[in-house]
């Protein structure tokens, strides 16, 4: 539990430090941790409901990704702006990181599975946000009239 | 000062727009849109835009039988700013809402481009996001504090070096090589720390994390193109950071 607390800090935490790598407004560095808190939670949540890594970083980007829209919506900013500081815990870092230690070391077997690890995360990270995006886009954008 | 009423000056204007919006962080999809609109709020009959990101293809057709095309290549990688990006975007919307007149529109955008960015609050985002993510990943607190201080080191390396470097490649390498020396020189005399979570915290910094999420989501929503090139790139850039934190390994341990 101790561990869970901490993660869901330390994400909000990076969510901020990303805020303000990416130049976002101050006012929106708040909404990005929250977005980051709340997008880390969820995605252990889904963990803990399905143990199935792809499905609860997919419900997670998804979340993200809704929250990304209907805050842009309202404050009137492209939704990228929103989206990439809330999704940063998201990013699998960690993976990453074993995989190349894994060649490094040759230790294959151990950058094979984190290797396919950090490619699920993306896969489902991507997948949310397109999928999500898709949707918005039909219910929601005017297409730009291109005949006059 | 001098109204942009001139087809050839406005489309002109309308590809700055597009390349700083590209260059700040937006994605293929949101610079086609906003040139697209623009140019039917300026009068044309029809506009057809094609952007990848590198390079920007524009006709914008004014009557039947009077028609421009412009083409731009994009060769800034550009540093993400959502501030400026948020600004360029409220611009293009306002004029196309009628808002800000076509003879403020060049003023306008000048104004949103203007570079006012404290670097206190990179270094500031750098320390702390490297801080966060070395805890994040399961490390100690000193981990974090030194993951942070190698956060302040990339981003003097970002500032100074990631616009003036010919190759991003090379630049990725001879970054990645630097920090990881560092981290497992520290990790090595230093009892206690653990080099896998420093360097993890550091490589959140690296690593294209964005850039490729990004890329995967152009082709998942079609633009193959755009996608395509992002996506190798990003695995260039993955394969120079690994290259470099390899050869800073073999040297150390």
């Amino acid at each position: 539990m101790k561990l869970i607390i901490i993660q869901i800090l330390t994400g909000a935490l990076g969510s901020v430090g990303f805020s303000l790598l990416f130049r976002l407004k101050t006012a929106h560095i708040p909404l990005a941790a929250i977005g980051g808190a709340l997008t880390w939670s969820i995605y252990l949540l889904g963990l803990h409901l399905t143990d199935n890594i792809f499905g609860a970083s997919l419900i997670a980007a998804v979340f993200c990704a809704l929250y990304a829209e209907i805050l842009a919506k309202i404050h009137k900013t492209p939704a990228t702006v929103m989206l990439v500081p809330s999704m940063i815990p998201l990013i699998p870092g960690g993976p990453l990181y074993y995989t190349m230690s894994g060649i490094v070391s040759r230790d294959l077997e151990t950058a094979w599975y984190y290797g396919r690890l950090t490619i699920q995360y993306a896969l489902a990270i991507a997948l949310g946000i397109a999928l999500v995006w898709t949707i918005w886009a039909a219910l929601f954008q005017r297409k730009p009239s291109t005949k006059g | 000062m001098t109204a942009v009423k001139d087809p050839h000056r406005f489309l002109n204007l309308a590809l700055d727009m597009g390349e700083e919006l590209m260059s700040c962080g937006a994605e293929v999809n949101r610079v086609e849109d906003t040139i697209a609109r623009m140019g039917m709020a300026f009068g044309a009959v029809n506009m057809n835009v094609f952007v990848i990101t590198t390079s920007i293809v524009v006709t914008m057709q004014l009557s039947d039988d009077e028609s421009l095309t412009l083409t731009r290549r994009i060769t800034n990688p550009g540093t993400i700013d959502f501030r400026k990006l948020s600004r360029i975007n409220n611009v293009s919307r306002q004029y196309c809402q009628g808002e800000i007149a076509a003879e403020d529109l060049e003023d306008e955008f000048k104004k949103a481009i203007d570079p006012t960015t404290k670097p206190i609050r990179m270094y500031l985002g750098s320390a702390l996001a490297a801080f966060a993510f070395a805890i994040f990943f399961g490390g100690r607190v000193w981990d974090g504090l030194v993951a942070a201080a190698f956060g302040l080191l990339i981003c003097a390396f970002q500032r100074e070096f990631s616009g003036k470097a010919p190759n991003l490649i090379i630049y990725n390498i001879v970054t990645s090589f630097i920090v990881g020396l560092g981290v497992c020189f520290l990790a090595k005399f230093i009892p206690g720390l653990n080099l896998d979570k420093i360097l993890i915290g550091d490589i959140m910094l690296l690593v294209p994390g964005v850039a490729m999420t990004n890329a995967i989501k152009d082709i998942l929503v079609g633009d193959t193109v755009s996608g395509t090139m992002r996506l190798v790139e990003t695995i260039m850039w993955a394969g120079a950071l690994a290259g470099g934190f390899m050869a800073a390994f073999w040297i150390v341990w």
